[in-house]
């Protein structure tokens, strides 16, 4: 496999996506839909600046001691009576789970909404282990019967219209034909839930917060799923990146109150859940997986992504997401967050990600832990130029520019000259294959004099 | 192994000592708590009842529970049909319809909440039950997030969840449905 093809092509992706104007228009008010319910959320808040920047301090004290914290959060949570894991990487990760599974004859698995385990793509791995993998948060459930990964971070279906669920819950869930009421739908799917919770051996989370001094974690939901899963099965497993972890659980204060509201407007999950302990006669692990994220916190420029705490506010935020799809990504977090975090982990095959922007900086203006999301991107342009990662159609117009814009007597006559080849240049010597700048877009009409000669003109007389 | 190379390269990679922020924010001051407690909580589609206004209690949830038939109760003042410390396997309460527990703390800015397994015991009580009943002294309601997690010891408890609500989603097109995978109502009644 050559290296080109190796690589996401998302302004590829892109393009297929909004060959369907109108689809993208639905998909765009969507997801904006989402950011004005966060500015609502926040808007009366007297705090909110203070509050994410507390949070962005408390990630900066984690990231600088994350090795005793997390030895920390291990000896308590062991006291616990929890069993603590290892993970280095995904396939670690997928080994220790089947291990905890097979020990206990596990035959089905219900899962909550865990971006970690898209990361390893655990379910894939249990599948092959003959072990029944049931999604439970309706998105995931409904993207899981479509075979397809989430497309966002929080709202996994929302590329998916009321009328495709239907369709797929008459096939799948016996619902009527053609019926497409969101009411309907999730009744069907609360009952069809139901006997899979009720049936199931093993549960299994992810994590949004690990506390150091206590050795417990905290697992947001709004439908309640993490918990009829946890507390109906006697294991209870949670996986969890390193970065999670919160000192003190009065650093929870904080980021309760900035998750929920960064997410969907809400002023808080409708389920916060804190899972100390075992239950009686239950075995509780927690698998602490790195997966990349210990070399990423060497990156002294990018470590700060790190402190993403998975709100999605970003993406919602970001006109290129809207208009171009979780899936155009090719990465488990799509949007401005997913192109600053993946490729430190591989920069050939995301290297095209930092370019999926603007750089309007509305990312980092919503971030609620404060990352330099917009910064983070133009820093990673450089080092995709710098490590000779650009196609030609890029490196070739930057090269050139560079060398142009170095030398002023060459840029005036340059600029002299296509002021007036502009003016009768056939268009197909602009507008081409060659060109994706004239792709959708028109040049400006030439003016009839360069800004310097305009600002000899006009205001140095004066 | 996996721990000490994972360790390992955070020691190495991990930037200089940065110390944590002083907490807490901006002071308390509400001088309303019940009534923001009230307004949060219908916006999560919360009903909030004052005890006050109801005269005779098993009249009351029999007039609001019509359909109920399975009912449990961790508070004194109301006893249901089904005894919680016969039951062994959570999956015999899938067919719980009403469940009554106590909860020691309420959030007025999020209109959530707490209930740990001091206060019950079955930690699948408040979620399988089809409707939930939380009694709550209007005394204990505090005023945001920093003084409710101030107030608990997360270490003394195994498990302990803020709710906000009757479970929700908006999974399918962004439309609201109450009642996902949990309790499909959820209504506080306060005391005091």
């Amino acid at each position: 496999m050559n290296n080109h093809q190796r690589s996401i092509d998302h302004a590829g992706k892109a393009a297929k996506f909004i060959a369907d104007l109108e689809r993208t228009d639905w998909h765009n008010e969507a997801i904006s839909f989402l950011r004005t319910k966060r500015d609502a959320g926040t808007a009366d808040l007297e705090e909110w600046e203070e509050l994410r920047n507390l949070a962005s301090q408390v990630k900066d004290n984690v990231l600088s001691n994350l090795d005793s914290y997390l030895l920390q959060f291990e000896e308590k949570a062991t006291a616990n009576g929890v069993k603590v894991h290892w993970a280095k990487d995904g396939d670690d990760h997928n080994r220790i789970v089947g291990e905890i599974l097979t020990r206990h004859k596990v035959a089905s698995l219900v899962k909550s909404k865990s971006m970690l385990t898209e990361e390893c793509h655990l379910n894939q791995y249990l599948e092959t282990q003959g072990i029944e993998v049931i999604d439970t948060d309706l998105g995931e459930r409904i993207i899981q019967m479509r075979n397809e990964a989430p497309s966002h971070i929080v709202a996994p279906a929302i590329h998916i219209r009321k009328e495709e669920v239907g369709a797929l819950f008459h096939e799948k869930l016996h619902t009527e034909a053609g019926a497409s009421d969101p009411k309907y739908l999730t009744e069907a799917a609360r009952q069809h839930l139901r006997t899979k919770f009720l049936a199931a051996d093993a549960a299994l989370t992810g994590v949004n917060f690990a506390i150091a001094e206590t050795g417990g974690v905290v697992v947001c939901t709004n439908e309640g799923n993490a918990d009829m899963g946890v507390h109906m099965c006697p294991v209870q497993i949670h996986s969890m990146g390193i970065e999670k972890i919160v000192p003190q659980s009065r650093h929870l204060g904080i980021f309760t109150r900035l998750l929920a509201r960064s997410a969907t407007g809400q002023p808080i999950t409708i389920y916060t859940s804190h899972y100390q302990k075992p239950k009686t006669d239950g075995e509780m692990h927690i698998i602490i997986v790195d997966n990349g994220r210990s070399i990423h916190l060497g990156k002294e420029k990018f470590r700060n992504a790190l402190k993403c705490i998975r709100c999605g506010a970003c993406m919602n935020s970001c006109p290129v997401y809207r208009r171009s799809g979780g899936y155009s990504y090719g990465s488990t977090v799509p949007g401005p967050i997913g192109s600053i975090l993946t490729p430190g982990f591989d920069l050939e095959k995301f290297k095209n990600l930092p370019f999926a922007s603007s750089l309007c900086g509305a990312c980092s203006d919503v971030c609620p832990v404060k990352i330099d999301i917009h910064e983070q991107l133009y820093a990673w342009r450089q080092i995709v130029y710098q490590e000779g990662a650009l196609p030609k159609s890029k490196s070739m117009p930057l090269t050139i520019a560079g060398k142009v814009l170095a030398r002023p007597k060459l840029y005036d006559a340059l600029g002299k000259i296509m002021r007036s080849a502009l003016k009768w240049m056939p268009k197909f010597l602009t507008h081409n294959r060659f060109n994706a700048w004239t792709t959708g877009r028109d040049l400006p009409t030439p003016p009839k004099q360069s800004f310097k000669a305009w600002y000899a003109d006009n205001r140095k007389k004066n | 192994m996996s721990k000490e190379s994972i360790l390992q390269a955070i020691r190495n990679n991990k930037p200089e000592g940065i110390k944590l922020p002083d907490l807490p924010i901006s002071p308390p001051k509400n001088e309303n708590l019940l009534a923001t407690f009230q307004a949060n909580a219908q916006t999560s589609k919360s009903r909030v009842v004052l005890m006050t206004s109801i005269p005779d209690l098993p009249q009351w949830i029999q007039e609001n529970y019509a359909n109920c038939n399975q009912i449990t109760s961790t508070w004194s003042e109301y006893s249901g049909n089904v005894r919680l410390d016969q039951v062994e396997d959570p999956n015999a309460l899938s067919t719980l319809d009403l469940a009554i527990v106590e909860s020691p703390l309420g959030v007025a800015e999020n209109g959530a909440v707490w209930i740990s397994d001091r206060e019950v015991p079955q930690r699948i009580l408040p979620f399988i039950t089809q409707h939930l009943i939380v009694v709550l002294d209007r005394q204990h309601i505090v005023e945001n997030m920093h003084a409710a997690y101030d107030s608990l010891d997360l270490a003394g408890i195994g498990f302990g969840v803020f709710i906000a609500g009757p479970s929700k989603t908006a999974d399918i097109e962004q439309s609201l449905v109450v009642g996902a995978q949990g309790s499909r109502s959820h209504t506080v009644l306060i005391t005091g």
